[in-house]
């Protein structure tokens, strides 16, 4: 992936071609990853019509000069929601997310040692804003498992990084894509609604949700069995 | 071009209105078109595009400058699309109404059907994607960012960037590997 992304140095990068070369299974996949990143570069916008454009800064400017001269909205909202946005910074609001998460790990401590493999929830909100479906094989993995690895006897490997005690595993879990995915919606909520507590969002999560969020962490192997 | 878009906000901040309209002019197009792949809907690009611009005028005064104006501008524009996706709300016409037409009306008509089907694959697939997956996607690709600076705009690391990037890629690879170009 490294090569079509013309990532590697000189030298990996003369390794792998030379592989290719001899290698027809690898060439054929390479082939394949190229051809997918080429459908996508060639991918067009729907282009706008030349009025679209005459009319985009003008349109614009009536927004403002309604904004400016508008009793209906009050600025302080406005900067409040909006200054959240720019200062606040994302660290924190992922580590808000990764608190209730622990939160909600050391109470329901029994079912989460537990290894479970439940096949057959259907796809719920949180589910359907991480994109994925009720396809059972994907419920009983977690969404993003190469960034979690275990083999027997090695070591636990989170985010592409060897936790070795819990005191790590916070700052891990932070690095997960799908925590920053929960800490989007997190934020997007404290923006729109800026005077919300984001823990509440967490709390507001429904039973079926809370149980999903924590079937997604079981799932990735916290424990050796 | 940093030099000149500093110079554009300093303008601004002086009282200069015709600098915030020459910077709408000069990024309303790549704007667009980032909020266009996002959401691969026309009229909410339009909308998402506009309220970008519109959190600018408002917060231009605040932006401290130790980013690039395009990495805040990208941040913003993509910031909006997450939520916007993440609300599940999009304009009422279909994925499959908003496909551009095939430009060239030259090619033959089984041409034509076959790179409308590539189009309509793609963007069946694309839309699958999670959505900070596709702004990865869409940042490398299409704006040839480098996954430090998506890493930047997403608000997080450099090694999360590329895993986006690289999952996307993959997910694409495994619902379009039945299509060949040219095929």
């Amino acid at each position: 992936m490294e090569l079509i992304d013309e990532a590697l140095p000189a030298e990996g990068r003369a390794e792998i071609l030379d592989h290719l070369k001899i290698c027809t299974t690898c060439a054929t996949e390479f082939s394949a990853y190229q051809h997918v990143v080429a459908l996508v570069q060639a991918d067009p916008v729907l282009e706008p019509s030349p009025r679209f454009w005459e009319e985009f800064l003008p349109s614009l400017r009536r927004r403002i000069e309604q904004e400016a001269s508008g009793p209906q909205r009050s600025p302080a909202a406005w900067l409040a929601g909006f200054r959240s946005w720019f200062v606040l910074p994302r660290p924190l609001v992922a580590g808000v997310a990764v608190a209730a998460i622990s939160i909600l790990i050391v109470v329901r401590l029994p079912d989460f040692l537990a290894l479970r493999d439940d096949r057959s929830k259907a796809p719920s909100s949180i589910e359907q804003s991480m994109g994925r479906s009720a396809d059972t094989t994907g419920l009983a993995r977690a969404p993003h498992t190469e960034d979690v690895k275990r083999e027997v006897n090695e070591p636990l490997v989170v985010a592409g990084e060897v936790v070795e005690d819990p005191s790590t595993l916070a700052a891990a879990i932070q690095r997960l894509p799908w925590v920053d995915e929960i800490a989007d919606r997190i934020e997007a909520a404290w923006v729109w609604r800026p005077e919300s507590d984001p823990r509440d969002w967490l709390s507001s999560l429904s039973e079926e949700d809370q149980q999903l969020l924590l079937d997604r962490l079981r799932s990735f192997r916290w424990s050796p069995s | 071009m940093r030099e000149a878009d500093f110079g554009l906000i300093d303008r601004f901040l002086q009282g200069d209105g015709t600098a915030f309209d020459e910077l709408v002019r000069k990024r309303q197009r790549e704007v667009y078109n980032l909020a266009y792949r996002m959401t691969r809907n026309a009229e909410d690009a339009r909308d998402l595009s506009q309220e970008a611009f519109l959190q600018v005028y408002r917060n231009l005064s605040r932006f401290d400058r130790r980013s690039s104006l395009s990495t805040w501008l990208y941040r913003i524009v993509v910031n909006l699309c997450l939520n916007h996706l993440n609300r599940g709300s999009r304009s009422p016409h279909s994925l499959a109404d908003q496909q551009p037409e095939v430009a060239d009306p030259s090619e033959g008509s089984l041409d034509r059907l076959q790179e409308q089907e590539r189009q309509e694959a793609l963007a069946r697939a694309i839309d699958t994607l999670p959505p900070q997956q596709r702004a990865s996607l869409t940042l490398r690709v299409h704006h040839q960012l480098s996954h430090r600076e998506i890493a930047e705009i997403l608000g997080v690391s450099e090694a999360t960037a590329k895993v986006h990037y690289f999952h996307a890629v993959k997910s694409l690879r495994g619902r379009l590997g039945h299509l060949r170009h040219g095929a």
